[in-house]
């Protein structure tokens, strides 16, 4: 008997740059006070939050942290043990002057402890955390550079990193459908990991020494997967040799980051008391689904009474999302309860993020609850920890406790697959960030 | 008889068995080895220019690939940006051979920090981070694990269109003597295709893809001969990036296996580059030899069937080894001071390098081609000094000439048909080039 | 620094299973199913019962309340003339019934009534006070059997419903579906390719609800917005309704009813619609079995599984293999409950 199969498949995963940074935060500091940093960061954190923070840095700094994400989301009770967040975040702020204008080059690191990004493809009635779920396995590089062309004034910008894939695969050979693993199939492969770039701008304001503003822009991002297959050749099964000829497609998008804008205010009512607050505008409504379009179709010849072959399966409609546009209101507290040599910072923040899904009454099932986050840190600074080393020790640790309230969802057709649930969640997080300032 | 796409199978076991054989004995000598740019080229506006040397030589951020412990030498702190393309032209000639092969263009920038750590008292312009990164405009990895019998120049083509990304630190421990270490990092592809009846009772698809990162490691020593010569020697432990995904199949009516769509898309052997270079004065002179492991290559494709653990000697196929050999790469890079002013330095660099071919000749039906390379390495670079804005404009260009090979089949082994068969000729250069700024802040 | 080093090299480099599972998504458990999957939870092919003569209209009622006990009895009518078989099955994976498992409990020879034809046929079976009940349709009627201490059934003379009520009807009314809620009995019933409502105070003599039909073909809508085309399963025929109760998720009461659509090329599926209570039916956004040219279908639900029984084709590729009745599970996800150690796999 002979026979012959081959796979042909493109793989294709396009821009990418979404990142937990934005759900968890980046930096212990910052996650403490809420996020509520675009007028005021300037370690690595800045090449997020607001690249023109760097160029109020003054030594060369270096960080690292951990961050630890533990989440309990239900949907009708029950855990959908959503992946938790867990990486490394750091960076390098390295400050100087070029053309006597003090610059900074910033180098912003989060890396997920056990892979750089991972999408999956998912049909839209399928439940699912729509903004948990996958959205927070991705890898963050972004490299920004500051300027700081006045004394009240710091523009920044750069770029974040990540990769897309595209690729080919065959397969060809003999498959034997009686003893699969007898098959004599061999295989090539064709794919890239692609760049993308993301763009990020700040521009931060010290009209005094006790205000500061912030403004800052991210750009829009997605994960674009694409499979095509095409099984043709023949196949062996009870004797019998077939033609047959395979054909898949799938299609979606994951890991959608909107274009955000921040506003944020800095003060300081106190010498001792710093309090921050954000207003972020996130453009919810250019979603784009995460849903998978798949196609199918297989046809074996002269098999009557031997195989059963299915049906094709119906080309997906995909419904428009009709995610809502979303205000995130921010605010942080800084308190220097030790200020001697050796200094003792305590912070809290609040974070409001009204879900931007609407209620899922028809067909779609994105899960989504308001979330409240309540965040709690300390920080320790020591100056001159050693005599080779001039400047500053700092060490911050924080937890935030991220409250997600029951959303009921009630479909409108009695017939629904899914039906009616009810999701709500917890997330608990938690990590620290040393850094030196040299 | 190899494996082909589109010829059926011969009915009868025993020409069944041969082709069998035939496909076996052309996995096993398929080896689409892709490795990192740095490797073909060397890293930096300068190690580029002067034969890819580095390992008692470098300066900069680019010591990070070539010799961690250099970081030491930093001083103030730098940053590069610049840009560079690679253009090939590749022949194969032969039966079924295409002539002129396809080779993409590539390009790409290069950003590069280097970091001396501002300490004090005993530890003061002792410690230094680097910082070297080169990505591709479009591409971050390519990976290509073509059929055996495909020509190809996978040694090569690929290997140029690659991202890379090193981060070390050096020390100086005194005496003249610098140790130092890095990390290279790569990402390959981990990912399923699962295809079965799913929650609304059609057969569907679910894919899951995982970008995953792989690191290698780079550590390096150097000593001080005197105030004007030094040795350095720098280890580089392998790196590949491996792209795997797992096709499953179910529900279809009948039973397929699951198919290992895997292959090694980017490999660097680990080696060892040593090194002694003249530091000082207006002509300055680094030689080398680089030692690589490629006889630890494993081959780029994996079995599409594994057998499963409760039928070990199924009959699905399997890789052998490609039978790659070690190499060895000597090197020698010359830098002079052309032109010298209080402002600016005018500096050449030239340099040469012998890169011997790791594959051995392709006499079954397997076309993996390569050759032995002469690479002529060229470079100037000016250099703006106080009260000018401190920095460097540098551009470097390399060419490959790859040394004309044949390929005897052995027509015991392969069809007369085969693509290739009987003699295959390859031949072709390379060229490489770019530009850099540095500034220093 | 070093350790930095380390652990940098040491983050994004495994690949770990990922979470998310699937299964604990919430499923209302009224479709799509899935053929069941060989050989762990049925036969080589999904019939259970043999081709040789034709099985149709089956109707299964779960033998218990444990909702871990998937025993049914299985009603399906057969031969020339018709008459209504049983089947006792067993739980676990399905085994390829016997036709010498078959034992008639309803034809005209026995107790001929004079409303009825010689055919009887579309059987429904529903639990009831005093006795089983056996809805079943004969000539223009449809009537009813109640089962007795002794098992058999024993016809009621008079008819349930007749044809001749409804200007919409197009002749006999054949295949009922039976709800009672509380105190009150509804009737689903299919007459000239549509589906048919009646309600009754006592089960046995019903009174048609409104003057229309409660489900008809749907015609095509036209271009869709995707550019693609309205391509109806059901824009021929619905009909062989099966009925059955259930809640929404904030517990109002909603009525399923499980029905075959057919398109103007002849080809079947099974369809769903439902309704709360005072509603219309809706249909669902797909049919819920599209497989092997389903006809006639029956729903009983177990714990977290739904089984759907349906006439059909044994073998999907061969249209002479229809005539059989096989299985479909719901959530399709899901599976059948493994094979007690004492029994072998089918």
């Amino acid at each position: 008997m002979r026979a012959r199969a081959a796979v042909a498949a493109v793989l294709l995963v396009a821009p990418a740059s979404a990142n937990p940074l934005g759900t968890y935060g980046f930096g212990s500091r910052e996650a403490a006070m809420g996020a509520a940093v675009t007028a005021d960061t300037s370690g690595a954190s800045a090449t997020f939050y607001n690249p023109a923070g760097l160029a109020r840095a003054e030594r060369l700094t270096l960080e690292l942290g951990h961050l630890q994400v533990n989440q309990r989301l239900l949907i009708d009770g029950r855990d959908t043990k959503t992946d938790p967040v867990k990486g490394l975040s750091g960076g390098v702020v390295a400050p100087g002057e070029l053309f006597r204008v003090p610059f900074a080059f910033g180098l912003g690191v989060h890396l997920p402890d056990d892979r750089l990004s991972r999408i999956r493809t998912m049909r839209q009635d399928i439940p699912r955390w729509e903004l948990y779920d996958n959205r927070a396995q991705l890898l963050f590089i972004g490299a920004m550079l500051a300027v700081r062309p006045a004394r009240w004034l710091a523009i920044g910008g750069g770029v974040a990193f990540l990769s897309s894939t595209r690729g080919d695969f065959a397969i060809s050979g003999r498959a034997q459908l009686d003893s699969p693993y007898d098959s004599q199939l061999r295989h090539q492969v064709d794919a890239d990991l692609t760049t993308v770039r993301v763009p990020y701008l700040g521009v931060r304001v010290d009209p005094s020494d006790r205000w500061s503003l912030g403004l800052s822009y991210r750009g829009e991002s997605k994960l674009d997967l694409r499979l095509d297959a095409d099984i043709k050749g023949e196949a062996e099964k009870l004797g019998i040799v077939a033609p047959v000829r395979y054909t898949l497609g799938s299609r979606s998008f994951d890991a959608f980051q909107p274009r955000q804008l921040t506003l944020g205010v800095s003060t300081l009512p106190h010498p001792r008391v710093r309090a921050n607050m954000d207003l972020t505008y996130v453009q919810w409504s250019s979603y784009e689904s995460a849903t998978s379009r798949s196609t199918s179709h297989l046809e074996i010849s002269g098999v009557d009474g031997v195989l059963a072959v299915p049906p094709d399966t119906k080309p997906t409609v995909v419904k428009d999302p009709e995610f809502r546009d979303r205000v995130v209101p921010r605010v942080g507290v800084e308190g220097w309860v030790i200020d001697a040599r050796v200094k003792v910072a305590a912070r809290a923040g609040y974070v409001f993020e009204r879900s931007p899904v609407p209620p899922q009454t028809g067909t779609t099932n994105f899960v989504d609850a308001d979330r409240h986050t309540v965040s709690l840190g300390a920080g320790v600074r020591v100056p001159r920890p050693a005599d080779v080393l001039e400047g500053e020790l700092r060490l911050d640790v924080h937890a935030a406790w991220s409250f997600l309230p029951e959303r009921r969802t009630v479909k409108d057709n009695p017939a629904d697959f899914v039906g009616g649930y009810r999701a709500s969640g917890r997330q608990t997080s938690y990590g620290a960030t040393l850094g030196v300032l040299f | 008889m190899p494996l082909r796409p589109g010829i059926p199978y011969p009915r009868r076991a025993l020409r069944r068995s041969r082709a069998l054989l035939a496909a076996v004995a052309a996995l096993s000598v398929a080896r689409a080895a892709s490795a990192s740019p740095q490797d073909v080229f060397g890293y930096g506006p300068r190690a580029t220019a002067l034969g890819a040397t580095g390992a008692a030589s470098a300066e900069g951020a680019e010591a990070a690939w070539a010799n961690p412990a250099l970081l030491s030498l930093a001083r103030s702190r730098e940053l590069t940006l610049g840009f560079q393309a690679t253009r090939l032209a590749l022949r194969a000639d032969g039966p079924g051979m295409p002539g002129p092969m396809h080779a993409e263009p590539s390009e790409g920038t290069l950003v590069a920090a280097q970091l001396p750590l501002p300490l004090k008292r005993w530890l003061r312009d002792r410690i230094a981070l680097g910082l070297a990164f080169y990505a591709p405009t479009d591409v971050l990895v390519r990976g290509r694990v073509l059929y055996p019998e495909t020509p190809q120049f996978a040694t090569l083509a690929d290997r140029v269109q690659t991202f890379s990304l090193q981060a070390g630190l050096g020390v100086d421990l005194g005496r003249g003597l610098r140790v130092g270490g890095a990390i290279s990092a790569l990402a390959g592809i981990a990912g399923t295709v699962h295809v079965a009846t799913d929650t609304s009772g059609a057969v569907g698809t679910k894919v899951d893809d995982q970008l995953i990162a792989t690191f290698g490691r780079i550590v390096g020593a150097s000593y001080d001969l005197g105030d004007a010569y030094r040795v350095g020697v720098t280890y580089r432990s392998k790196l590949e990036a491996r792209f795997a995904v797992l096709i499953t199949v179910r529900d279809l009516g009948f039973d397929v296996p699951e198919f290992n769509i895997a292959g090694l898309a980017q490999y660097d052997p680990w080696q060892v580059q040593g090194e002694i270079a003249r530091v000082k004065g207006k002509t300055r002179v680094a030689v080398g030899a680089t030692f690589k492991r490629w006889s630890s290559y494993p081959g780029a494709p994996e079995p599409t069937v594994v057998c499963p653990p409760e039928k070990p000697d199924c009959l699905a196929l399997r890789v052998t080894s490609p039978g790659f050999h070690d190499t060895v790469v000597p090197r020698v890079g010359v830098e002079r001071e052309v032109l010298a002013d209080p402002r600016f330095k005018l500096l050449g660099r030239a340099g040469y390098f012998y890169e011997p071919s790791p594959a051995p000749e392709q006499k079954g039906v397997s076309n993996q081609l390569d050759n032995d390379r002469h690479a002529l390495t060229l470079g100037w670079a000016v250099a703006t000094l106080a009260p000018w804005p401190e920095g460097r404009f540098e551009a470097y260009f390399q060419l490959h000439k790859l040394v004309p090979r044949a390929h005897e089949k052995d027509m015991s082994e392969v069809a007369p048909g085969a693509v290739g068969a009987p003699r295959v000729e390859t031949s072709g250069h390379v060229l490489f080039g770019g530009v850099a700024v540095t500034a220093r802040f | 620094m070093a350790p930095l080093l380390l652990g940098l090299a040491a983050c994004g480099t495994s690949a770990p299973p990922a979470g998310n599972d699937d299964s604990v998504n919430p499923n209302a458990r009224l479709g799509p199913f899935r053929p069941l999957r060989k050989p762990a939870e049925g036969t080589s092919a999904p019939q259970i019962a043999p081709a040789s003569r034709k099985w149709e209209h089956p109707s299964v009622r779960a033998k218990s309340d444990d909702p871990a006990d998937l025993a049914l009895e299985l009603l399906v009518d057969t031969g020339a003339p018709r008459v209504i078989v049983a089947f006792d099955l067993a739980g676990g994976p399905m085994k390829r019934a016997s036709i010498s498992d078959a034992k008639t409990v309803l034809s005209h020879a026995v107790d001929p009534l004079a409303w009825e034809s010689d055919d009887v046929a579309h059987p429904f079976l529903l639990a009831a006070e005093g006795g089983d009940r056996l809805y079943y349709a004969s000539g223009e009627c449809i009537g009813v059997a109640v089962r007795g201490g002794d098992g058999a059934f024993t016809k009621r003379p008079e008819p349930c419903l007749c044809a001749g009520g409804a200007t919409w009807e197009g002749g006999a009314v054949v295949a009922p579906a039976v709800l009672r809620v509380g105190g009150a009995w509804t009737m689903f019933y299919e007459s000239g390719g549509a589906i048919g409502e009646a309600t009754s105070d006592d089960g046995l003599t019903f009174t048609r609800a409104g003057g229309a039909p409660v489900l008809t073909p749907r015609a095509p809508t036209g271009p869709l917005a995707d550019g693609g085309v309205d391509d109806p399963f059901d824009d021929a025929r619905v009909g062989d309704p099966h009925a059955l109760l259930g809640a929404s998720s904030e517990g109002r009461r909603v009525v399923h009813v499980y029905y075959t659509g057919e398109n103007r090329l002849g080809a079947t599926a099974i369809g769903l619609a439902s309704r709360f209570d005072g509603g219309a039916l809706t249909r669902s956004t797909a049919p819920v079995f599209t497989r092997y040219d389903a006809r006639g279908p029956s729903v009983v639900q177990k714990g977290a599984l739904t089984l759907l029984v349906t006439g059909g084709r044994t073998n999907e590729a061969q249209a002479t293999t229809a005539g059989g009745v096989l299985v479909g599970l719901a959530p399709a996800t899901a599976a059948m409950p493994p094979l007690p150690p004492e029994i072998e796999p089918p």
